[in-house]
């Protein structure tokens, strides 16, 4: 044998093993996407390759189908829970990947119709956590030299020893990402008990300012019950500054309330009829009514 | 931020002064701004020409920062004819935060463009004009998709929507599927995102 073959036979052996935790998520009309099954009964997938339909039939490892319902979504870190009743639904919990930096290799592993879909490459960007435009905290940002297949959206990255890395997802551009496996494991578990993950609130409205010294948000309405009123935010303030930074747009602000932010307190700097002041607000949870 | 020079910062109450023929219209605008603390609400004539803004159905004679309601001149062109001291133009329809925060902002030396160009609040020297796509029947959401639009930003599934909203996992969805379709909106994250850039969200 040549090294060369044994390298394609082992990178087969490492997709086949990754294989038998993804499933296909057949969607009827819409593009398919895959899902892991992260543990026995439960699998996650990414939260945008779900769409609409939340009761969604699976193609699972063994080729036999089973019907997936969602336990929880959350669109701050993409990433949604499926529950499933199946005997090949039954696994041991994936072993995470250890040491990762950029130069790596990395093989993406999804489901479709036909089976097994594959890619390989290395990993291009390895950094520290950031926020995603919804404001889900991401542990590590992750990014794929690799050429990522829509229907393997939602499917297992793992690395050269068949390690877990993460969920294989698209960031802007269409560029292939990794949701960490910490991220999945923080994410999944909330969602396997909460069905959801309670994002940061304020009870305001906003609406775009813009001035010739700088941007803001004009406050136009206020929930009577919600930590902004408490703090005393009236409606026609104009919020300037998020505890020293200034607030660039409306968008800025539900970026800043993500998961990790309630219970906070955070530093408003607010123009009220032209008279800069400041206010202090504990982020609160929306209230369930 | 540091306040503009031009703009006078009004102290204590802000004046209000309601000057519209049509007395129904009148008495709704008054009884919208009257529980605010913050505002001194007079209808009929600004005699003393000590109020702050003035709240009209036509351009009236004294020369004060004004908000004009209005709900026919969809043409541009008729914008021009309201001259520099109308600050915004809003629909009859407006509820009571978007005209309390028009009369704030006004108060406060800002003009108000449209939602329909630049969406949002301006002090530059732009034309004002209508808030269009508030209180306009077509466009504006139910309170019920209001509601369910909230709570795709806090990442609800359909179940979720349901249960919060005590309504069944069917109309559940219905309600999502006209918030997408109302908004022109892809998927749910582009309904959070085109909702929260219109202010139709609760932060």
């Amino acid at each position: 044998m040549t090294n060369l073959s044994q390298f394609s036979n082992a990178m087969q052996a490492l997709v086949d093993k990754a294989s038998r935790r993804v499933v296909a998520i057949n969607a009827g009309d819409r593009d398919a996407a895959s899902g892991i099954l992260w543990r026995s009964g439960l699998i996650v997938t990414a939260d945008e390759a779900l769409g609409e339909d939340e009761d969604v039939e699976l193609t699972m490892p063994d080729g036999g189908t089973a019907t997936g319902t969602l336990a929880g979504r959350d669109p701050s870190s993409d990433i949604a829970l499926l529950r499933v009743e199946a005997q090949a639904a039954t696994v041991e919990s994936l072993k995470a990947a250890s040491i990762m930096k950029s130069g790596h290799l990395a093989i993406a592993v999804g489901r479709g119709s036909n089976g097994e879909i594959a890619a390989s490459g290395i990993v291009k960007e390895c950094g520290g956590s950031w926020r995603s435009w919804a404001g889900g905290l991401i542990d590590r940002r992750i990014l794929l030299d690799l050429d990522l297949d829509s229907r393997a959206h939602g499917g297992a990255v793992v690395d050269a020893d068949g390690n877990f890395i993460g969920l294989a997802a698209f960031g802007p551009r269409n560029r292939a990402l990794v949701i960490p496996a910490e991220t999945v494991d923080r994410i999944a578990e909330a969602l396997a008990v909460k069905g959801s993950i309670a994002r940061g609130y304020l009870g305001v409205a906003l609406r775009p300012f813009w001035r010739r010294r700088g941007t803001g948000a004009v406050v136009v309405k206020v929930d009577a019950d919600g930590p902004a009123k408490r703090a005393g935010v009236h409606v026609g303030d104009v919020l300037t500054a998020w505890s020293g930074e200034p607030i660039r747009d409306v968008h800025d602000v539900f970026r800043r309330l993500g998961p990790d932010t309630v219970g906070s307190t955070v530093t408003l700097d607010v123009t009220r009829a032209n008279q800069p002041t400041s206010i202090e607000v504990v982020v609160g949870e929306r209230p369930h009514r | 931020m540091i306040p503009a020079g031009d703009c006078a910062a009004p102290r204590g109450k802000i004046v209000v002064c309601v000057v519209i023929s049509d007395p129904v219209l009148a008495k709704r605008m008054v009884s919208l701004l009257s529980g605010d603390s913050r505002l001194k609400v007079r209808l009929g004539l600004d005699d003393g020409h000590d109020s702050h803004v003035i709240l009209a159905d036509r351009l009236p004679a004294s020369l004060r920062p004004t908000i004009i309601i209005d709900d026919h001149h969809h043409d541009e062109r008729d914008l021009g004819r309201w001259g520099d001291d109308v600050r915004a133009v809003l629909p009859s329809t407006v509820d009571e935060d978007l005209l309390r925060a028009a009369v704030m902002m006004v108060a406060a030396g800002f003009t108000i463009v449209g939602a329909d160009g630049p969406r949002g609040f301006s002090d530059e020297d732009a034309e004002p004009a209508r808030l269009s796509d508030i209180g306009d029947d077509q466009m504006t959401l139910t309170p019920r998709e209001t509601a369910v639009l909230s709570l795709l930003a806090h990442g609800a599934s359909n179940k979720l929507v349901a249960r919060e909203l005590e309504i069944s996992v069917h109309t559940a969805k219905f309600h999502v599927a006209s918030v997408l379709a109302k908004l022109k909106a892809r998927n749910r994250s582009d309904a959070v995102a085109i909702g929260i850039r219109r202010g139709l969200i609760l932060l």
